[in-house]
């Protein structure tokens, strides 16, 4: 781990891993957390918890016209049925993109993300440009992913001000019949699920549609 | 009062680096993040975000991502029992505890399809309604049912209340801004609005 000598001997509880490091002790001592508890957390979320998961749910939902319909009315229980869940997470609802219709999801006061299907957030959508233009200018936006809309295509940008929990569920691509939801999975990226960019095309993966 | 967090629409912040990808850039951010999923107790979701929203707006956003949270828990256990304040516990398993849902006896004042405009005054202590809204008009298109309401959260208070999801037209928020064909729909509580004529 990187030390900051220059700041010990001045300020050294202004150094946030000092502080991280008092406070685990505290909550220890105090019996009120366990250091094997923590090391779980992290590696749930590092390596169990991730965009994968909510890659096989939009796979079931193109691959299953009837897994589809109860994903759209009730999000959180056929994410659940896929044993995806998580404390605080009881209403996650999924935004088909249509034809005409473009989901974008932000949150722009604080970095709410549905964490069950898609992890913990990137850089990029806790930072201050995302949050504050996602709103006001999202064609910008998502040409800074590389991501043109034609016309005809209104945006909706969704603001996860309370507990609620949006997740795209992006356009299946062109080319893709007959595949099976595995194969489907590997088309399907966390930008896409977050309305930043598209599914990727079957040429992108090297799959020969 | 402003809050520090509150930059939707904000301009001035230059563009978005997709390459930003990285959750953690160092070992103590994991902590953190764990320590904070990890500890629970008296205080809600909605306490955790008030007293990271109590700086003014160049500190919260110099400060980084996992240091406001790192302060947010520091804040929290500062005022706990430890000090005299709120029990705090371990928190249930992260991944198989589903939160209770909150009742209410107050009534849903609207319906889906119903004209509705945010209140315009300005909200003490922590709130989810986004100064960009205020004074705007938009459109119930979906009940969410009743959840806990965050401002009162904030405070201590578990109670109930309706939640909506509003759409707004982007003109109506961005005028010559914006796209006239996208629009920003927002989760809001029944408290947060009034009739819209």
């Amino acid at each position: 781990m990187h030390t900051s000598h220059k700041h010990e001997v001045t300020e050294p509880p202004s150094e946030p891993a000092l502080r991280v490091k008092a406070l685990e002790s505290l909550l220890v001592e105090k019996g009120l957390a366990n250091p094997a508890e923590l090391d779980a957390i992290i590696d749930a979320f590092e390596n169990k918890v991730g965009p994968h998961n909510g890659a096989r749910v939009v796979a079931r939902a193109w691959h299953d016209a009837e897994f589809k319909r109860w994903l759209l009315a009730d999000g959180a229980a056929a994410i659940a049925s896929m044993g995806f869940a998580g404390r605080g997470h009881n209403h996650i609802v999924v935004l088909e993109n249509t034809p005409t219709v473009h989901h974008l999801v932000v949150c722009t006061l604080c970095s709410c993300y549905p964490w069950p299907v898609l992890g913990l957030p990137p850089g990029w959508y806790k930072s201050a440009p995302y949050r504050a233009r996602a709103v006001s200018e999202p064609r910008a936006v998502l040409r800074e992913f590389g991501t043109e809309l034609a016309d005809d295509v209104e945006i909706q940008v969704h603001d996860s001000t309370a507990e609620v929990r949006y997740l795209v569920l992006p356009k299946r691509p062109a080319g893709t019949d007959g595949w099976d939801e595995e194969r489907l999975a590997t088309l399907v990226t966390r930008n896409s699920m977050v309305g930043v960019q598209r599914a990727l095309e079957p040429q992108a993966v090297g799959q020969p549609s | 009062m402003s809050r520090p967090n509150d930059i939707g629409g904000k301009e001035g912040f230059g563009a978005v680096d997709p390459t930003a990808e990285d959750v953690f850039h160092a070992d103590w951010e994991r902590r953190t993040f764990a320590l904070c999923t990890a500890t629970g107790g008296d205080w809600t979701i909605d306490m955790f975000r008030g007293v990271r929203e109590r700086d003014e707006q160049t500190t919260y956003l110099s400060r980084g991502y996992w240091e406001n949270w790192l302060v947010g828990l520091e804040r929290l256990v500062a005022g706990s029992r430890l000090a005299g304040g709120p029990r705090i516990t371990q928190r249930p398993d992260w991944l198989t505890t589903m939160m209770p849902a909150p009742t209410t006896s107050r009534p849903a004042r609207f319906k889906v399809g119903d004209r509705v405009r945010v209140l315009a005054d300005e909200p003490r202590g922590h709130t989810r309604r986004p100064a960009y809204v205020h004074g705007h008009a938009g459109q119930i298109v979906a009940d969410r049912g009743v959840h806990r309401f965050a401002d009162r959260s904030a405070e201590g208070v578990i109670e109930g209340q309706q939640l909506y999801t509003v759409s707004f037209d982007s003109r109506e928020l961005w005028a010559d801004r914006a796209d006239g064909r996208d629009a920003v729909l927002l989760d809001l509580w029944d408290e947060y609005l009034e009739p819209a004529v």
